[in-house]
């Protein structure tokens, strides 16, 4: 066997013209005058390409080391193609190798993407926790200005100064600004910034006073929580996730997504829960909220809304929410009769 | 890095006897076509995720069909690098961007409109650097008789200097676009390896310029001329019709406020006569695009190609506007009247007009070209391909 192939050894670029040496556990490289060269054992032997042309195979070793050897058509490529069929089939092979390293990526996409989601919402409460009060209070600001401009606040101060009262009863230590739009869903929204914003429909749907204390301590849950905030942050990471896999890197429009506020069950469920306890804590009647949620859900069934407010948002759990809200009709009442009549009228002088 | 003290150092201009080569490509359109094809349905079934091993076949069929001194290039890069380095991009830019977005939001409007803009510098700044960390990573990613590429250098301190040269761009109504190009293209080349010959390329931008200036007097010209030649063929039209009567009709209406009642016949004369103008105007400018910059980045090619040097090679070209032009025209042609469907032609015909278009003096000396010493990045391009996805 006097058949010539061409190595090259992965430290320079002259072909060396080798003869081979085809054995039962790997192919002898050896160059013109039988000096060995390489050994190269078929269980690390690989096909890196094959040349279109001439048909010659280019071996490599696996670890890469950039040394090719190229085996042309002939007697040594059959003999070395019958003792490697396997060696035949490296376009097939490494379309399976492909697929599997696709499969792998794949399954390490998928695993990141819901260590993200799910990791994302306990660190975007440790982030939340980061911001400082006082950004925290300009961007509620910013929210405030956006969405509820005070020329389309409500201005009864009676009303006002009651629902004020109210607030301080339900949670004496919190700061919180309070105050009513006039709308006519049966809404109420937690802000960041410590803001709670209350729909004028809320108030007109509400059969007592006790019905939107329930709502607005449900609202102080949020606020006590910082789930505003954690929110914000939870949006904004996937708004930015999402905008980068769609291809689209501008900046602005993460920061419009992540305007949305939503909260997860979890938040509500917490919400619900310091909610019942702030009226405790503050004596008063705390059958209020689940009467409220029991009526807003006949709305949603007799269709008289049709989308559920947002402290109910959580729509597949809404009667169980309703029977852990439950509570005995005992208390003192949230506010007067007078107050109660101030408070309805407070979008009146609008 | 260091440059190495065994680069080999090109030897004196070859007199007479030199030799001249070009690459040879012999790759087929069918059988790009195929590789297309199969890309098209499998980024369907996985939502564009298998993009990354999609650039990778196409990149192995090129390199594979492309030989130097009758040796076949081999690209060794794998879709998984790609998609981990887009993977690690990801992630990064989800966390800067939500840091930056709480910044905005708490900072009230002005500080807001300057983080945006910050927001905005960071993401060109970091195309700048995911050009460079694309080209390096291809280098390490190619293989020649037994050797590969490398860049030394930083691609952060590159993305500063490209970043430094935009503005500069700006400031200088683009008047020094030539100049930063070429010294943003120089940078590259200077910094980058093909085993231990170091690419070497020196050029003046002064020669540009006359072209240039040129592509930009075409551009307002030429606008003009297509305004004219809309504004008089509308006019045709207006006069062909008499639609006088109808115009005066439109103005009196809009300044009372009254709509006005139109025949068929008078919707299909406006009709004709908004399309024309549209169709006249648009491909007007769309050829303009194509025309007045056509010298300018013929004389670009050439004047990168006479004046770099890799080990004993030198290179040329003779490429001239014309062969640019069709070279656009006919991909643009492709490419539309087939619906996109032709995008493989176009690829081949690029390919081919990179190849044919570049002689190369010299040859290469295998025995002084040795292997690289220089690193390989474990992951490919993620920047760029999060902020740029395209096909090659």
């Amino acid at each position: 066997m006097s058949e010539l192939h061409r190595y090259f050894d992965g430290r320079t670029a002259r072909p060396r013209k080798v003869l081979l040496a085809i054995g039962p556990t790997g192919v002898a490289i050896r160059d013109e005058d039988g000096a060995p060269l390489a050994s190269w054992p078929y269980s690390h032997l690989r096909v890196a390409d094959q040349n279109a042309v001439s048909g010659a195979y280019v071996l490599r070793l696996e670890p890469d080391q950039a040394a090719r050897l190229e085996v042309g058509a002939g007697a040594d490529l059959e003999t070395l193609l019958t003792q490697r069929p396997e060696l035949k089939r490296w376009r097939a092979r490494e379309r399976s190798g492909l697929a599997k390293g696709f499969a792998k990526w794949g399954a390490v996409g998928v695993a990141v993407c819901l260590a993200l989601y799910f990791g994302w919402t306990r660190a975007s409460i440790l982030i939340a926790s980061w911001i400082p009060a006082s950004w925290e209070e300009r961007i509620g600001q910013q929210v405030e200005n956006a969405w509820f401009p005070e020329r389309e606040r409500c201005s009864g101060a009676g009303g006002l100064r009651a629902l004020e009262a109210l607030g301080k009863r339900i949670s004496p230590g919190e700061e919180v600004k309070l105050f009513v739009v006039k709308e006519r869903d049966p809404n109420a929204f937690a802000m960041p910034g410590r803001r709670i914003v209350v729909f004028s429909g809320l108030i007109d749907r509400a059969r007592s006073p006790e019905m939107l204390a329930g709502v607005i301590a449900h609202e102080m849950g949020h606020v006590e929580y910082h789930h505003p905030m954690r929110g914000l942050v939870h949006q904004m990471g996937l708004g930015a996730v999402l905008t980068l896999i769609f291809g689209d890197s501008s900046l602005a429009g993460v920061g419009q997504l992540a305007l949305v506020l939503s909260y997860s069950r979890d938040m509500e469920r917490e919400a619900d829960q310091r909610g019942i306890e702030l009226l405790q804590q503050a004596g008063i009647r705390a059958d209020g909220m689940s009467a409220f949620f029991e009526i807003i859900k006949k709305d949603v069934e007799k269709n008289i809304l049709h989308d559920l407010p947002e402290f109910l948002s959580t729509h597949p759990d809404l009667d169980a929410r309703i029977a852990a809200t439950r509570q005995p009709a005992t208390g003192a009442p949230a506010m007067s009769d007078a107050d109660w009549q101030l408070v309805r009228k407070v979008c009146d002088s609008k | 890095m260091n440059d190495r003290g065994m680069v080999a150092t090109a030897g004196s201009w070859p007199g007479g006897g030199e030799t001249v080569q070009k690459l040879e490509y012999d790759g087929t359109i069918g059988a790009l076509y195929w590789i297309f094809i199969k890309n098209l349905l499998l980024n369907i079934v996985t939502l564009s995720f298998y993009r990354f091993w999609g650039k990778t076949n196409i990149r192995r069929y090129a390199w594979s069909h492309t030989s130097l001194q009758g040796q076949r290039f081999e690209y060794t890069g794998r879709g998984g690098e790609l998609f981990a380095g887009f993977l690690i991009v990801v992630v990064f830019y989800a966390v800067a961007a939500i840091l930056l977005n709480i910044a905005i939001l708490s900072a009230g409007e002005i500080a807001g409109v300057i983080g945006q803009f910050g927001g905005l510098v960071l993401i060109v700044y970091f195309i700048f650097v995911a050009q460079y960390a694309a080209q390096n990573y291809r280098l390490t990613r190619t293989l020649w008789s037994g050797i590969r590429g490398g860049m030394t250098g930083s691609a952060w301190r590159y993305g500063i200097k490209a970043f430094l040269f935009m503005l500069l761009n700006a400031i200088t109504l683009n008047l020094a676009a030539p100049w930063t190009t070429l010294r943003l293209v120089e940078d590259r080349f200077n910094h980058s390896y093909f085993g231990n010959a170091k690419a070497s390329l020196q050029a003046s931008a002064g020669p540009l310029y006359l072209t240039f200036i040129l592509g930009f007097v075409f551009t307002i010209v030429g606008m003009i001329v297509v305004a004219l030649i809309a504004g008089g063929v509308a006019y045709a039209i207006i006069m062909a019709f008499d639609m006088m009567p109808l115009i005066e009709e439109f103005q009196r209406a809009s300044e009372n406020g009254i709509p006005i009642e139109l025949t068929e016949d008078q919707k299909g004369q406006l009709a004709l006569l908004i399309f024309a103008a549209a169709i006249i105007f648009f491909l007007g400018l769309a050829l303009l695009a194509i025309i007045a910059f056509a010298p300018y980045v013929a004389a670009m090619f050439r004047t990168i190609a006479n004046n770099l040097q890799l080990a004993e090679l030198r290179f040329s070209s003779a490429v001239t506007a014309g062969n640019y032009i069709s070279l656009w025209f006919g991909n643009i042609l492709i490419v539309a009247l087939t619906l996109g469907i032709g995008f493989p032609i176009a690829v081949h015909r690029s390919i081919r007009f990179f190849v044919d278009r570049v002689t190369i003096h010299g040859e290469v000396d295998v025995d002084r070209l040795q292997q690289s010493s220089l690193e390989r990045p474990k992951f490919g391009e993620g920047l760029l391909e999060a902020f740029d996805p395209g096909f090659i």
